[in-house]
């Protein structure tokens, strides 16, 4: 029994002192340093490569005739039926009655909680409306339907397959269209949210997609440059030989009609590492010719990688990145294009839904297109040709001219970073064009610190930008010239869009402030303090404004209507204790 | 008496193994995880959790100087990063657990943080 007793208490000993070795062994650990390059700022050495003077003429003879309008769309004008309330994008609410003299008493009517997140929190995109039903997506790809007066729910199909977005449901035909999962797409029954059919893009031309459009017995699609990958949930961005792809279904039956490849066969010589031209946002669609107008992201990997500095991977100018592109109704064939920025470094998308508008130029009416995108320059282009009429530089603007970068481990600082300029949809109204700028820098380097692949590059790139330092603009435009009207300032980051109602025009900073702008001057009208933080934009109907807020503790879409009468829960109050910043 | 002490002995083991649990063990290699964090730390948080780790607003919670990321009890943090929180998304599908404690071990010791590092055998 001794023995026994020995053997308990050299146990003992043999456990504690394990235990309190593994405790105190651990010397202080050394602190890494920020991974943020120090800044080394470089002057403008060289101007930008013969922007706007790719245009090219007509390939082809445009069909034009009378073309069909789903119900769901056809006279829902007062109610906002597509991603950006109509086929020419103008973001522009029709028949409202939320004005300046009333705006101050918009009040919480209901409130509907987003159950999925992926990357860039619940939501990163517009809700659409037909027929009284209010029907949005969260980024877990579940797809919810309720009544537009009451928030009551309808019909909800959950999914739960994270998202890279900017995804949202698209209507027509009796059948509302989403982006199920990053390689697939589906179309659900309107009334009852059953899934009626899938296409897969997984296999064929890799990734995910935008908010669908609906349009003459065809459903608008895309693809970006970002594949599904462990577990078909998940995405890898700037994956060689990926390419952005305008899918053209039937939506009966799913079937393509035509797709056309926004990337050059070849992949501009190494198919194993470039890539780009993603679609990330509907076209605009000229309904008296059916062409579709779309605006393409940008080149990679950028600058380059470990081996390819300053994009040499990809010589020449990279078409169709950074352009905005016509395709013909029927065939899906390249009308024409105009690239705005050849042999792009910068990601500089030329990505938000052009806006097509009917303007008094020199005393004659012409039809336009208004496009930009990340490199925060505004365009006016003929709708005809695609020539470039006008550009304006908006925000801020810093060695972003550069066509090389040093070939050492230098940084430089360039604007527009890596959230900006314009990352979310324009809007217009009586001609002029609104455009929210985020104003940021962020760091480059000819190899991306020899980065082993485009997506590290990217990652190196966003992952090094500071939030902090992100300020943001909305701007006026007159659409005949492009000439700054007005500009107002917010002194932090917004990725909300904007939009049109009567004589205001909505955005929210990042952080769910929301603001209502005067259209004639951009004095602030009016804003308030959602209870989450947002990079969504809204659908307007009537009296209501449907804005979705998917960041922080309880991301939630939120009915404001001029009859609301429910309190707005604060920031506070829906916060857990967890992880609450240190001193917050 | 002798049974007595017998089980007093097997009831200290318990204890001692149950104290001794593996979410106080620091990884034969933290320095080396640490520095790996640091990686996967700017391809996967901080655009939202910024790279000086200072968040942004109160949606994109501070890191630095945060007492519930130095917890000595990783616990609270190993759930938000694996589970997710809010408009967070979990990693669990995205990271493998090796790659979560890298993370986890890099931002309880960065810019001031200093906390045991992690092991990927507390990642459940």
């Amino acid at each position: 029994m001794r023995f026994k007793q020995l053997v308990v208490v050299f146990l003992v000993i043999v456990v504690f002192t394990a235990c309190s070795g593994s405790r105190s062994s651990a010397p202080p650990t050394e602190t890494p340093g920020p991974s943020t390059p120090t800044p080394n700022i470089i002057g403008t050495t060289a101007p930008r490569a013969n922007e706007a003077t790719a245009t090219h003429p007509a390939v082809a003879t445009p069909v034009t005739g009378a073309y069909d309008i789903p119900p769901e769309i056809a006279g829902h004008e007062k109610e906002w039926p597509l991603a950006n309330h109509d086929y020419s994008n103008t973001r522009a609410a029709v028949g409202s009655t939320i004005n300046a003299s009333n705006v101050a008493t918009l009040n919480v009517a209901w409130t509907h909680s987003l159950d999925g997140t992926s990357t860039w929190g619940a939501a990163s995109s517009s809700p659409v409306v037909s027929d009284g039903i209010v029907y949005f997506q969260d980024l877990a790809a579940n797809i919810y339907a309720v009544k537009l007066d009451t928030g009551d729910l309808v019909w909800e199909t959950k999914y739960d397959n994270p998202i890279f977005g900017p995804s949202g449901p698209g209507i027509g035909y009796g059948k509302v269209f989403i982006v199920s999962r990053m390689d697939m797409f589906s179309a659900l029954d309107i009334k009852t949210g059953r899934e009626r059919w899938q296409y897969f893009v997984g296999t064929e031309v890799h990734s995910g997609a935008f908010q669908p459009s609906v349009f003459d017995h065809r459903v608008y699609l895309s693809t970006q440059v970002a594949t599904n990958g462990r577990g078909q949930v998940l995405y890898h961005s700037y994956q060689g030989g990926h390419s952005g792809v305008a899918i053209i279904l039937d939506p009966d039956k799913g079937h393509l009609i035509w797709k056309f490849q926004t990337v050059e066969e070849g992949f501009w010589g190494h198919p194993e590492i470039n890539s780009g031209a993603g679609l990330w946002f509907p076209p605009a669609i000229d309904t008296q010719s059916g062409i579709s107008y779309w605006g393409t992201g940008n080149p990679a990997p950028f600058p380059g990688i470990k081996g390819w500095p300053n994009g040499s991977s990809r010589p020449g100018p990279n078409l169709y990145s950074d352009s905005i592109i016509a395709l013909d109704h029927n065939t899906g064939k390249l009308l024409w294009y105009n690239q705005v920025l050849p042999h792009d470094l910068f990601n500089f998308d030329f990505q938000v839904s052009p806006i097509l508008a009917t303007v008094r130029i020199n005393g004659s009416e012409r039809g336009i297109l208004m496009g930009s995108g990340k490199g925060g320059v505004v365009y006016g282009f003929d709708q005809e040709t695609g020539e470039t009429l006008w550009r304006t530089p908006i925000g801020l603007h810093q060695n972003d001219n550069l066509t090389a970068l040093p070939e050492d481990q230098s940084t430089v600082w360039v604007a527009p970073g890596a959230w900006g300029g314009i990352e979310t949809p324009l809007a217009y109204a009586d001609s002029t064009v609104y455009a929210l700028t985020t104003n940021m820098a962020s760091p480059y380097n000819a190899t991306m610190y020899d980065a082993d692949t485009p997506e590290e590059a990217l990652q190196r790139n966003v992952g090094g930008s500071n939030l902090n330092n992100a300020t943001a603009e909305v701007d006026a435009l007159d659409a005949a010239t492009g000439t700054i009207l007005w500009t107002h300032k917010f002194d932090r980051i917004a990725l909300a869009g904007v939009t049109v109602v009567n004589d205001l025009v909505f955005t929210a900073t990042l952080d769910g402030m929301v603001y209502a702008l005067s259209r004639q001057d951009g004095t602030e009208v009016w804003k308030w303090q959602a209870p989450g933080g947002t990079n969504a934009w809204p659908a307007v109907v009537g009296d209501t404004i449907i804005w979705p807020f998917g960041l922080g503790d309880s991301p939630s879409v939120i009915a404001l209507s001029l009859s609301g009468n429910q309190p707005t829960p604060t920031p506070e109050q829906q916060r857990t204790p967890v992880l609450t910043p240190a001193g917050n | 008496m002798n049974r007595k002490y017998s089980y007093l002995g097997v009831l200290l083991i318990s204890f001692l193994l149950s104290s001794c649990n593996t979410h106080t063990e620091r990884p034969p290699d933290a320095d080396r995880l640490i520095r790996r964090g640091q990686n996967l730390y700017v391809r996967n948080c901080s655009a939202c959790h910024q790279p000086d780790g200072m968040g942004w607003s109160t949606l994109f919670p501070r890191l630095a100087s945060n007492p519930i990321v130095t917890l000595h009890d990783a616990e609270p943090l190993i759930d938000t990063v694996t589970y997710g929180q809010g408009s967070m998304p979990g990693f669990r599908e995205t990271l493998t657990s090796h790659e979560i404690a890298a993370i986890l071990s890099y931002i309880r010791n960065a810019w001031g943080n200093h906390a045991p590092a992690v092991s990927h055998r507390q990642i459940h």
